[in-house]
């Protein structure tokens, strides 16, 4: 799979892993020069080298890799099409709609996989007419669900964008889907990405046995050596021994490799600092199985419907049970599952199905709160979405394809900021800012103003 | 009484034996007991080793770090079922009515996710005409306050409402069967609730033997005796006043502005009468004659001192010299008092201004009051400023009939006693011996809300509602009614308590009425009595409509036709004559005591101390004193020095305790000074020294109220023959203001009125400053020019004038000092209380304070005349050297500096400027350096010593604010409540700036003028406050920075504040004095 998050400075780490090999490269020639085996040795440090070689060509090649991905703009398009013409069926995550989710897809199906999906994309009847082992399996592991012939609906280049967008869903969205991310790893200030710190672990455990191995062959070596030239046998010292020996001999090597590790220490910390209490993709179980994407993808309930306090005041609200039992005084469940769920309703608002009527004692239900800003924040929803006019799904994301309801955006303060310096105040048609408006447009009509432009970034409009 | 222990720690203190000074000196009182620890011995037994602790240490700060890392889970809860007009998050308004059987106001009560957390005027209200004053605001409190009372009691124990209410209905038929009339008494506070009374009538219809005594705390029974026997009418009453009418007022002892009859009303009439802008640059004249200074007495343009005794004797020879000048009715032959002069001329004024002026009297005694009627009947006041024919149904209290009361309770007459919204156990005079009568009355039931000093040793606890919780209405004048809503569901409910219950269904129940809910009951009662009958075309009746009118209002109007106009010729006096040389002896034969008079007054915040269990208005400093949290002894300064009491001169706060003797009654307060108290008297404040308020109120200051003496058939609050002498002690007292001059600078600049018409910027002079170049004006010596130049935001004002830039201005000349914009300021911006100990050490946390300053006769130049060295002069000027000082009131909040001294000097930016001229302060990013509060020239930042709301240590002083479920409910959940550790000032109350906005927008308008005002300007009983958009010609603070008085607070520092002050005009007319 292609790494999509590119470490933020790559040099720095090579130079890291450079400076250690050499570190001990050189100590091991060092040690050896009394035998009469350099050229073993140097042999040995060139299949080092060559083992580093191999390890930044991986890492280079990955990375190049991300970098001849699809240009942005046709991700960007993609992502129009597939909304318009997907989504109702297949999630960009792990979670089956109606089709299979399709984070993955491009590792699963048969290479290269821009040409076999296009094809699918295109005619997946056609496709598995033609024997396409793969594609019969995918329409049998479904169902035997046919999926829709987009053939004469979207033209190749407009699935190219589509095979691109899959093949490069947003960062939040990958995360997100693969099912509550750590902190750690998921905040997209710090631009933390997983996957080079795993390969940065791997190198070290690498390295490590490396050294242990080549410890013992010098060891052997050396009693080899003492024993040709008749010397005493040098004292086997353990490692633990060896380790403060070295260290009062190389004591730059030493400090050089406290940098090195003090210098990963911090970053790490660093990181997880700015990540505690930062969780997008929390998603607590809930009392009531309450699904999104019943509610809101399947059935399209608008979001305003039950969340009908943002537009009205601080916050959206989560909606009271009479507001369930606007539909589920009808609707019982069509599965024992849905059943047990909406007899949770029943039994928190005292409705008596088989009476239909409200006799029995209430039980407030206590939800799990996903979404919490902390006190020293003031966010007001109708701010956003009246005067903002923002979408719901800007901050909350896809909810309508969630089960369970989850925190898309990570709510930190740098995340507002950056919506607030992108975003455009929507200015006209509103009366509060006529005059401003008109003034602006004389000044120069071509402008746009951000949030950021209209005091947007003070503090005392959220802090107070 | 104080508690000796307290505050002192021993004799060896007192006398600083050389041990004492020895141990005083070192870091700790006592030895550490290092060696019990730390010794050779306790080591090697000790079972942890060093570095077992070390490991322990460890663990604990890794397991701490890793818990803290963890986010907690946070539940939610919504409503089952949601109330039609409850939104989550945001605020409803609800118009009710504040009653508490003393001060009425008209309000609108603020709920937010069905809490009631702010009260603000209801500017519909023709009585109140939106003011407020501090105890109101403070109210809301009162409704969390964990010492209500939650269950009915019955004989000490808690009970059921079934238990309580079976027995009292077997007491009440039996005591009936006996047929003794008056055998069962409703004893309450004035009841202006026509429902209520509908109530009791229907109560002694059902209990024929019973009667119902009213009774107030402060009686107004002289005044209402008075009339009774001035006004054709021939029932006692209290007319209606017009402050706002009147060219001359003179108040005799009254203080109409904080305490007399109905301050709110009448603080918002006295300043219209006094507003000066360009179209008008005329005032009111305001004169006082009175003892202690009182806030109406700070506010006068003349205040003459006079005894207690001598009011009597004032007012007659007032009369009289009215009565020559206008040649209406004959001069009183009375003696001479000191004041004569001053009187005269006084009388000459009034006269000038013959039915445009006022004259009151503050006495309880009726022959003052009658004299009193006189003096505005001779001059024609009734026509025009008084209104007889719209009685004023507030302090209805009969002081005969409670003695009476008191007599028949004591002969064993009263079989069953209902006390109802009153305390006399507390409140009643040693005099009256309603403590030992009520011992003796055999049932005693008590529909307090708290268990007080009379519900205490009441047989029936019967506990009413908060009036937040409760439906009522109130009847203040003559057809004006208004109605009372609940707020909230009462709080202390079955199951969980047996709860409260309004004292009206409690008294309908035992009336056996058909109709138990008060709520029916007063919608019957308002349908059949008040509402008119208004239908619709169809001829259906449009009751629900108007209904639901009045409720939304608050307000309802029905006058009669008659109380419409004040016509003369109703009431006239013709018929009545008086015996004047009776009166003069009357008069004359008011005890004079050879030793001190004292005058029992009441503070503005605690007042009778009805509410004295409210840790908002015990904080609330006194306007005049600036003692929070205490009663004392005020007195002359001089007088003080003659005996040797401490002047409280240095910044320790400590003053002298002395014993204070009244007719062989002792109570020992500290002493205050208190500049422009009359020599010869003092003045101690009711409402303190309460056993039965609760945990805030218990304890706090000395009960005065066995003093208050019974003469002429009234209860008296001037008493005459007091001692006073040293107790030997020392107390400390917790003042917010310590010095009281301006110390020479031109803090608050004043002008005369005469001065002021004559050019309006009179005592508005540009300063100008002092350079090597010689004299400079403001604008050319400035320290910011790069600063301005550099600054993202443009300073002096939006070039393009489309923003939003908000400005403040506080009328000087308009501010009274009540305090009513510092309690409404806690409440909206979730100020914690600190209590007394920290008032002490300067921790005040007011966002808001209202600075009092003497005017003293010392100058720079009359020091230097009189010879005072350079080093004595600032401190002489401290001290106000005059007898009779001018009192002058000005707010200070954060002046929003645009060249602001604080925000440079921030190291983390926690302070910053917004772009609409607000001084900012993110507490988040606060860390406490306190270099912001150092560098502030105004002193308006706070530093948050503590964890307010959770440190038990302030449990005693706001039991509110601790994180109990009650407490917290009152909390204002848009602005965040701030940790320990970081500044905090006044925002310009920028959470309804942002609110008001927000609602701007969604409505897709500009922003009108008044819809966003501070909590501080809202609250302002007199309007002296005016918030605004400068940037929008049309409001009226931008009318307001035209205004030649207009000045800022200590313009050469060139702060450039965005808060603005007019300068003081005092109507002042030498001639009087002199």
């Amino acid at each position: 799979m292609p790494v999509n998050n590119s470490p933020k400075n790559p040099s720095k780490f090579f130079a890291g892993i450079i400076q250690f090999y050499f570190t001990f490269g050189g100590d091991l020639k060092k040690h050896t020069h009394l035998l009469n085996m350099n050229k073993l040795i140097t042999k040995l440090q060139k299949s080092l080298a060559a083992f580093f070689v191999l390890v930044f060509t991986l890492i280079f090649t990955t990375i190049t890799y991300a970098a001849d991905a699809p240009s942005a703009a046709s991700i960007s398009a993609g992502e129009k099409l597939f909304h318009a013409n997907c989504a109702v069926c297949h999630s960009i995550g792990t979670n089956k709609i109606t089709g299979p989710g399709l984070q993955g897809v491009t590792g699963r199906v048969p290479a290269p996989y821009q040409d076999w999906m296009l094809k699918w994309i295109k005619n997946n009847a056609a496709l598995r007419k033609s024997g396409d082992s793969y594609a019969n399996k995918i329409f049998a592991d479904n169902n035997n669900t046919a999926m829709t012939v987009f053939e004469g609906t979207l033209t190749d280049d407009q699935i190219k964008d589509i095979i691109a967008y899959v093949a490069n869903p947003p960062q939040e969205v990958a995360q997100n889907a693969a099912g509550g991310t750590t902190a750690a790893n998921g905040n997209a200030n710090t631009g933390g990405g997983g996957n080079y710190k795993e390969i940065l672990l791997i190198v070290i455990g690498a390295l490590l046995v490396l050294i242990y191995i080549l410890r013992s062959v010098r060891k052997s070596l050396l009693s080899v050596s003492n024993e040709k030239k008749g010397l005493p046998a040098t004292e086997d010292l353990s490692i633990w021994k060896e380790i403060p020996k070295w260290i009062r001999t190389h004591k730059v090597h030493f400090a050089v490799i406290n940098i090195f590790i003090t210098a990963v220490i911090c970053v790490y910390g660093w990181e997880y600092l700015w990540g505690i209490h930062v969780d997008p993709g929390y998603h607590p179980s809930q009392p009531i199985n309450f699904s999104h994407q019943v509610h809101a993808g399947t059935n399209g309930i608008a979001c305003l419907y039950c969340h009908s306090g943002a537009e009205k005041g601080k916050v959206a609200g989560i909606p009271t049970l009479n507001v369930c039992m606007n539909c589920h005084k009808g609707i019982q469940g069509s599965t024992p599952e849905y059943q047990k769920e909406i007899a949770k309703i029943y039994y928190a608002i005292g409705w008596d199905p088989q009476a239909a009527a409200y006799t029995k004692p209430q039980h407030p239900v206590q939800w799990t709160r996903v979404h919490s800003l902390p006190d020293f924040a003031y966010f007001n929803h109708a701010q956003h979405v009246v005067v903002g006019k923002v979408a719901c799904e800007t901050c909350h994301g896809p909810c309508n394809t969630y089960t369970t309801n989850q925190q898309f955006s990570t709510l930190t303060m740098g995340w507002c900021i950056d919506c607030h310096r992108q975003t455009q105040v929507q200015m006209k048609g509103n009366g509060y800012y006529a005059k401003l408006h008109e003034a602006l447009m004389k000044q120069d009509s071509s402008r746009t103003i951000t949030e950021a432009d209209m005091g947007g970034l003070e503090c005392g409009k959220c802090h107070y | 009484m104080m508690n000796e222990k307290k505050y002192w720690k021993g004799l060896e203190e007192l006398n600083e034996s050389p041990a004492f000074v020895k141990a005083r000196d070192k870091e700790f009182a006592k030895e550490m007991p290092i060696e019990e620890f730390l010794g050779k011995e306790a080591i090697t037994t000790s079972n942890t080793s060093r570095r077992d602790f070390l490991k322990y240490l460890g663990f604990t700060v890794a397991a701490a770090s890793l818990a803290a890392c963890e986010s907690p889970v946070v539940k939610t809860i919504p409503y089952v079922i949601k109330p039609e007009d409850v939104t989550p998050g945001v605020n409803n308004w609800y118009a009710s009515t504040f009653f508490n059987g003393e001060d009425y106001c008209s309000v609108l009560i603020k709920t937010r996710d069905g809490r009631p957390i702010k009260i603000e005027g209801n500017p519909q209200s023709p009585v109140t005409k939106g003011a407020v004053n501090a105890r109101v605001h403070a109210s809301v409190l009162s409704l969390y306050d964990n010492y209500r009372a939650k269950n009915p009691y019955v004989h000490g124990g808690e009970s059921t409402w079934e238990t309580a209410d079976r027995e009292i209905a077997a007491k009440l038929t039996a005591a009936a069967a006996k047929g003794a009339t008056g055998n069962i008494v409703i004893l309450s506070s004035t009841i202006i609730s026509p429902s209520t009374q509908q109530i009791i009538s229907e109560f002694i219809g059902k209990y024929p033997t019973a009667k119902h005594v009213m009774y107030d705390a402060v009686s107004f029974s002289g005044m209402r005796k008075a009339n009774q026997t001035y006004f054709v009418s021939g029932k006692p009453s209290i007319p209606a006043y017009s402050f706002d009418k009147a060219k001359v007022i003179v108040s005799i002892g009254a203080d109409f502005l904080t305490n007399w009859l109905s301050p709110i009303e009448f603080s918002k009439q006295y300043a219209e009468g006094r507003r000066l802008s360009r179209e008008k640059r005329d005032m009111s004249k305001h004169i006082q004659f009175e003892s202690i200074m009182t806030v109406s007495g700070a506010n006068a343009d003349t205040r003459i001192q006079i005894k207690p005794s001598e009011e009597g004797a004032v007012a007659l020879n007032l009369y009289s010299a009215v009565a020559k000048l206008t040649k209406k009715l004959a001069p009183a032959n009375s003696s001479a008092t000191p004041y004569d002069d001053q009187i005269s001329k006084i009388a000459a004024e009034l006269v000038q201004s013959s039915g445009q002026s006022l004259v009151i009297a503050g006495s309880n005694d009726t022959t003052v009051q009658t004299v009193v009627n006189m003096i505005n009947d001779v001059l024609g006041n009734y026509k025009t400023t008084i209104n007889v024919n719209q009685e004023c149904n507030l302090r209805q209290g009969d002081d005969e009939a409670f003695a009476s009361l008191v007599s028949d309770m004591k002969a064993g007459k009263v079989d069953v006693l209902i006390t109802y919204n009153t305390n006399p156990a507390y409140t009643a005079s040693a005099a009256s011996g309603f403590n030992e009568a009520y011992a003796k009355v055999p049932c005693k039931i008590s529909l307090a809300s708290s268990v007080d000093e009379t519900a205490t040793g009441a047989d029936y606890i019967c506990p009413d509602h908060h009036y937040l919780e409760s439906w009522n209405d109130a009847n203040p004048y003559t057809g004006q009614y208004s109605l009372a809503q609940p707020a909230i569901s009462p709080l202390f409910c079955k199951p969980r308590n047996e709860g409260t219950r309004s004292a009206q269904e409690s008294l309908l129940k035992w009336s056996g009425s058909d109709v138990t809910d008060y709520y029916t009951y007063l919608q019957n009662h308002w349908k059949k009595n008040l509402l008119p009958e208004v239908s619709d075309e169809g001829g259906n009746y449009l009751y629900t409509n108007l209904w639901n009118q009045t409720l939304q209002s608050g307000v309802f109007e029905k006058m009669p036709e008659k109380a419409a106009e004040s016509d003369q010729e109703s009431w006239g006096h013709g018929a009545i004559s008086f015996d004047i040389p009776a009166m003069v002896s009357k008069i004359a034969s008011t005890p004079k005591s050879s030793g001190y008079e004292v005058v029992l007054y009441q503070k503005t915040s605690i007042g009778s101390g009805i509410q004295a269990n409210n840790p908002w208005l015990q904080e609330l400093p006194d306007p005049i004193t600036k003692v929070t949290w205490d009663n004392y002894i005020t007195m002359n300064p001089g007088e003080m020095k003659e005996k040797g009491f401490s002047l409280l001169e240095d910044d320790n706060h400590v003053a002298s305790v002395a014993t204070l003797t009244v007719n062989g009654s002792k109570i020992e307060l500290p002493v205050f000074p208190q500049p422009g108290q009359a020599r010869g008297t003092l003045g101690v404040a009711l409402g303190y020294g309460r056993t039965g308020a609760g945990r805030v109120g218990n304890g706090v200051g000395a009960n005065a109220y066995p003093w208050v003496q019974w003469n002429n058939n009234t209860f008296q609050y001037n008493v005459t023959g007091a001692e006073i002498a040293s107790a030997n002690k020392s107390y400390t007292i917790g003042a917010t203001q310590t010095h009281n001059t301006m110390i020479g600078r031109p803090i608050l600049k004043e002008a005369t009125l005469e001065e002021y018409q004559k050019n309006p910027a009179a005592g508005n002079e540009q300063e100008m400053i002092k350079t090597v170049d010689g004299l400079k004006q403001l604008k050319d010596v400035n320290l910011w020019d790069d600063f301005d130049a550099k600054s993202p935001v443009n300073l002096t004002n939006n070039a393009d004038n489309l923003g939003l830039r908000w400005k403040m201005a506080i009328d000087l000349n308009s501010c009274i000092g009540c305090g009513a914009c510092v309690v409404s300021c806690t409440a909206e911006n979730n100020v914690p209380v600190v209590g007394k100990a920290e008032v002490v050490l300067v921790r005040e946390m007011h966002w808001i304070r209202i600075d009092r300053y003497y005017s003293s006769d010392m100058s720079w130049e009359k020091a230097k005349e009189e010879g005072i060295t350079e080093s004595n002069r600032m401190y002489d000027m401290m001290v106000p050297s005059s007898d009779n000082p001018e009192v002058a009131f000005q707010p200070v909040m954060c002046q929003h500096c645009n060249h602001a001294p604080c925000e440079t000097v921030c190291p983390v930016l926690a302070t910053n400027h917004g772009s609409e001229g607000i001084n900012q302060m993110v507490y988040n990013r606060c860390v406490g350096t306190k270099y912001c509060a150092n560098n502030c020239p105004y002193k308006v930042r706070r530093f948050n010593w503590f964890n307010y709301y959770r440190d038990e240590k302030f449990l005693t002083v706001n039991p509110a604010q601790q994180s109990n479920e009650l407490g917290r409910m009152v909390l204002n959940p848009d602005v965040v409540v701030r940790s320990r550790g970081v500044m905090e000032k006044c925002s310009l109350c920028v959470q309804r700036i942002q609110l008001g906005k927000l609602k701007a927008k969604m409505e897709s308008r500009p922003v009108k003028d008044g819809e966003i005002v501070t909590a501080c300007a809202q609250s302002c009983p007199t309007n002296a406050i005016v918030f605004g958009n400068v940037n929008d010609p049309e409001s009226r603070v931008a009318t307001l920075i035209k205004d030649e008085r207009n000045y800022l607070l200590l313009a050469d520092l060139d702060t450039q504040p965005n808060v603005f002050y007019m300068t003081k005009i005092r109507n002042k007319d030498k001639a009087i004095l002199e």
